[in-house]
């Protein structure tokens, strides 16, 4: 086994002046800075880094460059972290992730072969466990404990904090390899403000892990900092998105890249070869061995062997024995004369050999190679294989490109590039070819395909046997691609290997491509949600609620006071002296114009034409389909000038459906919403009147001001618009102001007030005081299908109007055909209050109608309600049946006069 | 008739060139071993006998046309006379027999067949030779189900499942695999209970575990308004014998520790609907299921083939056009969920459905710790974990419609933003892929599925977010409707025709995420 350093060389990724020490599997490991996790186990001898999905074989370094799933590993509390990816720091403590009791020995790898039967092949879950039926809540309880890679911390709660940035650039160029530099510097030095992303440790890509790359590397680098290059390092793309957003992770931040043009240098990335034990640990790719040589000097063994299919091999076997290995032989599937490179540096060049099956138990100690007949065995400590690559084209997919496949070349190259991007490099086919992969070999051993979820060619044989004939329905079955690779391993050869089971010409692309889904890197849902802005409104007096003890609930948008502790207490202030609400948050609009009355008149079904100046009138809203969408007041406070207000969550929604059918219609009107710019007050009970008066010098006499007034007073020394209104069925003032001045109207209220025991209320003691008056609330007790019709309204309906208006046809039909349902009241008649939401219980035991509202009134000293009924049961007196969740039916009676004032006598007072 | 089709249709064999193709029936060997002559009538080679004196005779009648009719009693009473169960009787050549109340058999001549079962009309199907009786245009879990119940319950033969892509390709391998029954209708509760009861011993049924996993499903409230929809859920559900009911934070804790019930969260839960028997099942499983049992009864599944035209005549299905030919049948049956507005269009049949995009995210298995389903309609969220170890996630419908299958950065962002405020643990779980699927969402958020003014053109849409959970349902009920011509019962409400005669079925109230 190899071990120690190779001597320093410039442009190599350690810094030899500063070491590091961390842990791994509970030990101390030292490395120096610029290592990864995995080049620092490495150089210390750590071979097996960790334990397959599914038959827990052991698995080495394959890729050593983030793609392939072998050094998936646990740091500080993350799971499935890539160690070949990450930076060693200072007392940072790393694990393996799929294993039982430890990476050495895991018990877990024997399951795989106990399990009779089917054994754990393709698709055995399916075909198992199946009878008895009860006894698969027990086996369910064995799978999910086998299952998954790590362990998330069920305590972990947010630390760290995580950002999102917004980024516009001319060029952001994905890649920072040779091509990808270039691409850059060019497009800075044309005046482009041009930003680079490169997920590598370090810049130049395989100029990095060649052992001769370093000058130009420097060179390139040093040109992209001089040009103004933005250079974000390492940082990776997490795909590419609608309108070629481009996000990109760095560290803790996030950013949303917004580029006029896309530069794709992606490269290509190394195909592993299909045979026999080719999961061995000491099996690695090219690329994998040339970056622990020349990127972390470690010199990766003392022999090693290389199976190749293309030039990839051959510059790792050179890599390999400038670095001191021992270079056994190259095997190369393709067939030809010895390489003059492996000639002069006295290296076998076996052409036209394949790798039948590698050797070895827990570590590989061989290769053996066959051309025909022929059989050589190669010893090795370490063996390297390279499958040529592919084109790593999976932005260009994601931005909606297509590929085509080069038959020269034997990968898929981009064929239909969208607007806006280039492709540039070995992502564009610019690279060295690499053959196909040979997908029979004779070898009994386990040849793994997908090496993230441990799929052979024998399952994947066995899917196509079964029936799955195709590469999406074998992908699912086998789940082959579908691991944390993503299919950069894998999605090559399972092509291969299904065209050669079919039958296919995989080279004419009978087999197809699977869709390359975002984000391309597995990204953390810190990362993605970084701090949570999630805007809440707050109105003017919000904080004035707070401190005196309102409970402040979400009510759509907003935060409001659900109530100030005492409900009942508030309810009754009200009906017997004063209570103060804040309404603020009524959606509020002005609609003016020379149309103004006509425009009102189409969207409403009652009339808003014939109004005096000075009243206001209740309105409600209907969609094309006559159900009910708002409700609120409507005043007219000028010839061509009405204030109308809307429900508080439907505001945004009723601004957009008048601005919308005035687009229609183009009258002459303007709609503005002053929601934000108005506060509004509730003032109501008997003493609102003697309360309200001494601050203005409006008359608020019921001869002056009568009930449906709406006027506009200096209050305390503030321009406000009052309606009076009977919102919770005593008489009251709804007072509209500017919100600026809202926190010192409502104090001086309160202090107007206080001589008549004034309480604010919150909106659990308003919910009581309107269904005492059944007033319906929609939304609550109507739905999508309400028309007003049958909640209780026919009265607002004005079938007689000149106009038409929305929703008219559809309640004349309504009309003709009759009601079914009925929005009722009811009393209970046992005493019990009904939860809401329970069904009225039909002669047939069925839910005949539910309960939207239901309270026990305190001063009314009875449970009363709001339901929908059928017609039938809609009769005044009718006796209903309503469901207990807690046992037999409530009794109720049917009633249709509000429960409180019914005459409305107190409101007009 | 393309090649594809061509070994379902005698009729479309042809004389071409060289080539003299024969219609033989499998005896022919032992009638010429017995001495008969065989000679050509009709393109049928026949054999015949010397008559010779005797007590018994057997014939093989096998190019005589045989029509299955099934059909309502009504229709079934008028073409038998009124015959008695079990009688046949001869009239003009052709013999009828009634074999049940619904069901009838019509031998005639060969040469008759195509006019008679014309004459017949819908429900007929010609057993001779030919036609697919039923084509189902949709390869997934609801096509594949359909046509098992289809073969299974009903014996029917020659039905033929059609799919422009693989089998499952669409809304079947794309979402989320939740299957559960609290809805806030009646109709949606019995419906959705219906199938829940079918998933439970459908692996047994199927010999293929679709490991179905019920271990609860949670619909979170955070305002005292949807706590009010999951309380007439929880009512509705309770009285048509659905396994739900509301539970506090504190009992959501228990069923849920790793949800964070405190006051922190932006939104604090205040509760939540909680649906015992709600699970989730191996998606594509299901769809392989059911395709590998209905493949054993005979049941033709062809991929890759794309439906292109439905012909019609005289307001009768007659065909489909195919990108591989055209196949002759008497009913067509569309489970094509979001491209049922393009398929109907083919007949003429207007449905009142959008088509949205929906879509869905999945993250790197992690040892299992989540059990229960989450859902929280205020966050527009859901979440559950696999037995893989994967967490399965999605959000609501996107507000604008399309057929486009991209994905969006913005749906992760938000996802993500809600997902680990409510779960906190998810903090350094990792997405692996995302993904889109078509929705056909109808007025009333409830399927459309039975007859249409086209005779024998039968649809199966509307599902919006809840197809999958409904496919063994919709199956059998599909094939109840297809094999006795009587709409049952439990999917009467969901006929098309209730947007004529204004009988809606709103599960709107409790849309918003529904899964």
């Amino acid at each position: 086994m190899a071990s120690g350093r190779l001597v320093e060389r410039r442009g190599e990724a350690i810094n030899r002046n500063r070491t590091v020490t961390f842990s791994w599997e509970g030990e101390q490991y030292t490395g120096y800075e610029g290592d990864t996790i995995a080049s620092a186990l490495y150089a210390a001898g750590v071979r097996v880094f960790s334990r397959s999905f599914k038959y827990h074989r052991r698995r080495g370094l394959m890729c050593v460059a983030g793609q392939c799933p072998n050094c998936i590993c646990q740091v500080d509390g993350e799971p499935t972290k890539r160690a070949c990816m990450t930076p060693v720091a200072q007392g940072m403590e790393s694990s393996h992730l799929n294993a039982w009791p430890s990476l050495e020995r895991d018990l877990l790898h024997l399951v795989g072969q106990a399990t009779p039967g089917f054994g754990m092949q393709v698709g055995f879950y399916y075909k198992t466990f199946i009878r008895p039926r009860r006894l698969w809540p027990l086996y369910e309880k064995v799978l999910r404990n086998a299952a998954g890679l790590g362990k998330l911390d069920e305590d972990h709660r947010r630390t760290d904090r995580y950002e999102k940035v917004h980024r516009h650039v001319d060029t952001l160029v994905i890649g920072g390899g040779e091509a990808g530099l270039e691409a850059a510097v060019e497009a800075a030095q044309a005046g482009r403000h041009t930003a680079l992303v490169e997920e590598g440790l370090q810049l130049g890509g395989s100029l990095a892990w060649s052992h001769d790359g370093h000058p130009r590397r420097q060179e390139l680098a040093d040109a992209a900092r001089a040009a103004g290059v933005e250079l974000f390092q390492p940082a990776y793309a997490g795909g590419v998105y609608e309108g070629l957003l481009v996000p990109v992770f760095q560290g803790t931040t996030m950013y949303r890249f917004r580029a006029a043009e896309l530069v794709l240098a992606t490269g290509a990335i190394e195909q592993p070869l299909v045979f026999g034990n080719n999961d061995l640990p000491g099996i690695m790719l090219g690329g994998g061995a040339r970056r622990l040589a020349n990127q972390f000097r470690i010199r990766p063994a003392d022999e090693a062997a290389v199976v190749t299919s293309g030039e990839e091999g051959i510059l790792a076997a050179l890599d390999l024995a400038a670095a001191g290995v021992e270079v056994v032989a190259v095997a190369d599937t393709r067939e030809g004369p010895a390489d003059q490179r492996l000639e002069d540096a006295e290296i076998e060049h076996l052409t036209g050999f394949s790798p039948l099956e590698a050797k070895g138990r827990g570590a590989v100690s061989g290769v053996i190679v066959k051309r025909g007949g022929e059989k050589r065995t190669l010893a090795a400590d370490l063996v390297v294989m390279s499958g040529g690559s592919a084109g790593n084209t999976a932005f260009l997919s994601q931005a909606g490109g297509s590929l085509r496949f080069d038959r020269d070349q034997q990968r898929y190259v981009p064929d239909r590039v969208p607007d806006g991007i280039r492709v540039v490099g070995a992502a564009a086919g610019a690279a060295r070819a690499g053959g196909a992969v040979p997908s029979k070999s004779a070898s009994s051993c386990k040849q793994v395909v997908c090496f993230c979820e441990d799929v052979t060619t024998k399952d994947i044989s066995l899917s196509l046997e079964e029936g799955f004939r195709s590469l999406e329905l074998s992908k699912r079955y086998t789940t082959v691609t579908m691991g944390p690779c993503q299919g950069r391993m894998c999605h090559r050869n399972s092509g291969l290997v299904i065209a050669d089971g079919l039958g296919l010409d995989a080279d004419a692309q009978q087999v197809g491509v699977t869709t390359a889904r975002q984000p391309h890197n597995p990204t953390s849902f810190a990362h993605l949600a970084a701090r949570g802005y999630e805007p809440v409104k707050r109105t003017s007096t919000h904080h004035w609620h707070a401190e005196h003890g309102g409970r402040m609930l979400w009510a759509g948008d907003w935060k409001r006071p659900y109530d100030y502790g005492r409900a009942d207490g508030e309810v009754a202030a009200v009906h017997d002296s004063l209570g103060l609400i804040d309404v603020s948050t009524l959606g509020k609009l002005i609609v003016r114009g020379p149309d103004a009355a006509g425009f009102l008149e189409r969207i409403y079904p009652n009339r808003f034409g014939d109004m005096k100046l000075a009243r206001v009138r209740y309105g409600i809203v209907c969609g094309d389909d006559g159900a009910i969408l708002d409700d609120g007041t409507v005043a007219r406070v000028s010839e061509q000038e009405y204030y109308v207000t809307t429900t508080s969550s439907g505001a945004g929604a009723m601004e957009q459906w008048f601005k919308w059918w005035n687009a229609v219609w183009k009258m002459d009107v303007q709609i503005v919403n002053v929601t934000s710019a108005i506060a509004a007050f509730n003032l109501a009970g008997p003493s609102a009147r003697e309360a309200l008066q001494p601050l203005t010098g409006f008359d608020l006499s019921n001869e002056a001001f009568p009930y449906l007034g709406a006027g506009h007073a200096e209050i305390a020394g503030v321009p406000c618009l009052i309606l009076r209104i009977g919102f919770v069925g005593e008489l009251g003032y709804e007072i509209h102001l500017p919100t600026a001045a809202g926190e010192y109207l409502w104090e001086m209220l309160m202090a107007a007030g206080a001589d008549h025991g004034v309480q604010p209320f919150g909106l659990e003691p308003q919910r009581v005081l309107r269904l005492e008056k059944m007033h319906v609330i929609v939304g609550q007790d109507t739905n999508a299908e309400s028309t007003p019709l049958e909640a209780a309204m026919p009265w607002i309906v004005k079938l007689d109007k000149d106009s038409d208006w929305i929703g008219r046809y559809h309640i004349e039909y309504m009309k003709r055909r009759g009601d079914r349902n009925m929005l009722v009241g009811f009393v209970c008649q046992n005493g019990s209050t009904p939860v809401e939401g329970s069904q009225v219980i039909g002669d047939d035991g069925d839910p005949c109608g539910r309960i939207t509202s239901s309270r026990f009134s305190e001063r009314l000293g009875q449970s009363i309600g709001i339901a929908w009924v059928p017609v039938a049961k809609s009769e005044e007196g009718t006796r209903i049946a309503i469901s207990d969740p807690g046992g037999e039916p409530i009794p109720a009676s049917v009633t249709h006069r509000a429960f409180y004032d019914p005459d409305g006598e107190r409101l007009r007072s | 008739m393309s090649d594809v089709f061509a070994f379902l249709s005698p009729a479309a064999v042809r004389r071409d060139g060289d080539y003299e193709p024969l219609l033989r029936t499998p005896m022919e060997r032992s009638h010429i071993a017995a001495g008969a002559t065989v000679e050509e009538v009709d393109g049928w080679r026949v054999a015949s006998y010397d008559a010779r004196p005797g007590r018994a005779w057997i014939a093989d009648v096998s190019p005589i046309g045989k029509i299955d009719i099934r059909g309502t009693r009504q229709r079934i009473a008028e073409l038998t006379a009124n015959a008695e169960l079990g009688t046949a009787s001869l009239h003009d050549d052709v013999w009828t027999l009634r074999l049940t109340e619904t069901r009838a058999v019509v031998v005639c001549a060969n040469d008759r067949v195509a006019t008679l079962s014309e004459r017949i009309g819908y429900g007929a199907t010609d057993m001779t030779c030919a036609w697919a009786g039923v084509v189902i245009v949709g390869a997934g879990a609801h096509g594949m189900a359909t046509a098992y119940y289809l073969a299974k319950r009903h014996g029917l033969k020659r039905i033929a499942v059609l799919d422009k892509s693989y089998m499952g390709a669409g809304a079947s391998g794309r979402n989320t695999t939740i299957v559960r029954s609290n809805y806030l209708t009646p109709e949606g509760s019995r419906f959705y209970e219906a199938s829940v009861k079918l998933y439970e011993k459908l692996s047994q049924e199927l010999n293929f575990n679709m490991l179905f996993s019920q271990h609860g499903h949670l619909t979170l409230a955070h305002s005292d308004r949807s706590l009010n929809t999951m309380m007439e859920r929880a009512e509705v559900n309770r009285l048509v014998g659905v396994d739900s009911k509301v539970v506090t934070p504190d009992e959501v804790k228990e069923l849920c520790p790793q949800l964070d019930t405190s006051e922190h969260p932006t939104f604090p839960i205040l509760g939540a609907l909680y649906h015992p028997p709600g699970g989730v099942i191996r998606h594509d499983a299901v769809v392989w299921g059911y395709g590998k049992e209905a493949d054993r009864l005979g049941v033709e599944i062809h991929q890759y083939t794309e439906v292109t035209g439905i012909d019609v005549e005289n307001g009768r299905v007659t065909g489909v056009q195919t990108n591989r030919g055209r196949i002759a049948c008497g009913t067509v049956i569309s489970c094509v969920a979001g491209w049922s507005t393009l398929v109907c269009d083919m007949v003429d049949v207007p449905l009142p459905i959008t088509t949205h995009i929906l879509q869905a995210c999945v993250t790197e298995p992690v040892k299992p710790l989540l059990d229960k389903i989450i859902v929280s309609g205020t966050l527009h969220i859901y979440i559950s974990q696999s037995d893989r170890g994967e967490f399965v996630m999605g959000s609501e419908i996107e507000p604008y419609s399309g057929y486009s299958t991209k994905s969006t950065f913005r749906f992760i962002e938000d996802l993500a933003m809600h997902m680990i405020e409510l779960l906190p643990m998810l903090g350094h779980a990792k997405i692996l892929r995302q993904w889109t699927g078509l929705c056909d969402v109808s007025p009333d958020y409830s399927p459309i599925m039975g007859l249409t003014e086209v005779e024998g053109f039968v649809i199966d849409a509307g599902w919006g977010t809840y197809g999958f959970k409904a496919s063994p349902i919709v199956g059998y009920t599909l094939a109840d409707l297809v094999g006795t011509g009587t709409t049952p019962d439990l999917i009467h409400p969901f006929r098309l025709a209730r947007f004529y005669e204004d009988e809606l079925v709103s599960e709107r109230g409790a849309a918003a995420v529904s899964h």
